[in-house]
């Protein structure tokens, strides 16, 4: 069995959707852990070793908010250029502007930051997957911080 | 009636619509087409007006709506303070006496004897590196009518004995907004900082600064040399980038 970036999406997007607090699978080739931290809702996936894809190896249990230095090959992280309110919704009633496993094109709007009432909309600037979304709706956010890890399409 | 064009500063240029789901809206469709700096969609109804987080600004005939577009080279957190020119000129700008209480509420609400007369809204999106690809600042005034369910307790000109005109104020308002940004072009935000921290509501007092998860209560010190608010607690300050401020004790 060969599991790739669009596997890994898939088992994340179903873990998120259940009530699992854990989730483990080794295989041969690779070991991925998916893990809530203290009920938040946060997937984890450490960005050093995503794999490209039909790579092999990952190791994946670092919290989410643990500093990350770089990428795999190929895969590109969307950040927040300034201080700020994170937000995933247009309103606080309306759905994600993405989820997990959704496909942007370049334009496509990611998320809000919110600083003393300026509301900027941070769009993708190329086509990909949403492979992790790595801040909570309403979190405070630093310049610079990681929100979302894409493979390109 | 008023069917004469209002006066603008030289360089701000007009679009002018009898109703539109969203001045913020059609100015972020100005950028998209490339129109220049300054432009400015004027309103006499909105059918979608929005503030913030989504929340409906009712917008009918006889208040003031408009966004101005501006391309500002300044990082995200720099151009906010636009937010606070704005709200500095719209203060300046409302026709009512001088001995009258206007004030401004933390980011860029403007009250008139402690109520909400005005709300601002800015918008923007990310281009290249980080940068603004534009800034747009959404401002409605209460002219002729306002809300009155509104969380914050609302009042209009009209009820507080001004001269309710959209198309006077639209004037005042750019008037004053373009001395104030090019005050801020050439020297930054101190000014304009120190102009707003003299009209400031709730300065010293207590307040309550409602957050997404949770809310802080504490005494309001200071805007800092950014715009954040700073909150005094414990002898502990915190700066408050993003909010809702609420005074710690409801006043009538």
């Amino acid at each position: 069995m060969t599991i790739g970036v669009a596997e890994i999406a898939e088992i994340i997007k179903l873990i998120d959707a259940s009530a699992c607090e854990e989730f483990i699978l080794e295989l041969p080739e690779l070991k991925l852990v998916l893990r809530r931290g203290g009920g938040s809702r946060e997937t984890a996936i450490s960005e050093e070793a995503l794999p490209a894809p039909a790579a092999t190896s990952l190791q994946a249990a670092a919290p989410a908010v643990a500093p990350r230095a770089q990428l795999a090959d190929g895969q590109f992280a969307v950040r927040a250029p300034m201080v700020g309110t994170f937000y995933r919704r247009p309103a606080p009633e309306a759905p994600p502007f993405v989820e997990i496993g959704s496909k942007v094109r370049a334009g496509d709007a990611l998320c809000l930051i919110e600083v003393m009432k300026l509301f900027t909309t941070l769009e993708a600037e190329r086509e990909g997957t949403i492979l992790a979304i790595d801040a909570e709706d309403g979190e405070l956010v630093e310049s610079g911080r990681l929100l979302f890890v894409l493979e390109p399409a | 009636m008023t069917t004469e064009r209002p006066l603008l500063p030289a360089g701000y240029r007009l679009y002018q619509f009898d109703s539109v789901g969203s001045t913020n809206d059609e100015a972020k469709r100005l950028a998209h087409s490339g129109a220049p700096e300054l432009s400015v969609v004027w309103a006499r109804e909105q059918t979608q007006g929005r503030g913030r987080r989504g929340r409906r600004w009712i917008s009918p005939h006889g208040n003031l709506y408009l966004s101005l577009l501006l391309y500002p080279r300044s990082p995200p957190a720099v151009a906010a303070q636009l937010g606070f020119v704005a709200a500095v000129a719209l203060a300046e700008s409302l026709p009512f006496p001088p001995e009258t209480e206007i004030s401004c509420k933390w980011p860029n609400d403007v009250l008139v004897r402690g109520r909400k007369i005005a709300g601002i809204l800015l918008e923007s999106e990310t281009g290249e590196g980080g940068k603004l690809a534009y800034l747009v600042i959404g401002v409605g005034v209460n002219c002729a009518s306002h809300p009155r369910d509104a969380e914050f307790p609302a009042t209009s000109i009209a009820e507080e004995g001004g001269a309710s005109s959209p198309d006077a104020l639209l004037e005042r308002f750019l008037g004053r907004f373009d001395g104030l940004f090019r005050l801020w072009q050439r020297e930054g935000f101190q000014r304009i900082r120190a102009l707003w921290l003299a009209r400031a509501a709730f300065l010293g007092e207590g307040l309550r600064v409602r957050l997404k998860e949770a809310t802080l209560g504490g005494r309001f010190l200071d805007i800092d040399a950014e715009g954040a608010l700073v909150l005094e607690r414990d002898g502990d300050t915190r700066k408050i980038s993003a909010g809702e401020v609420f005074p710690a004790q409801a006043r009538k």
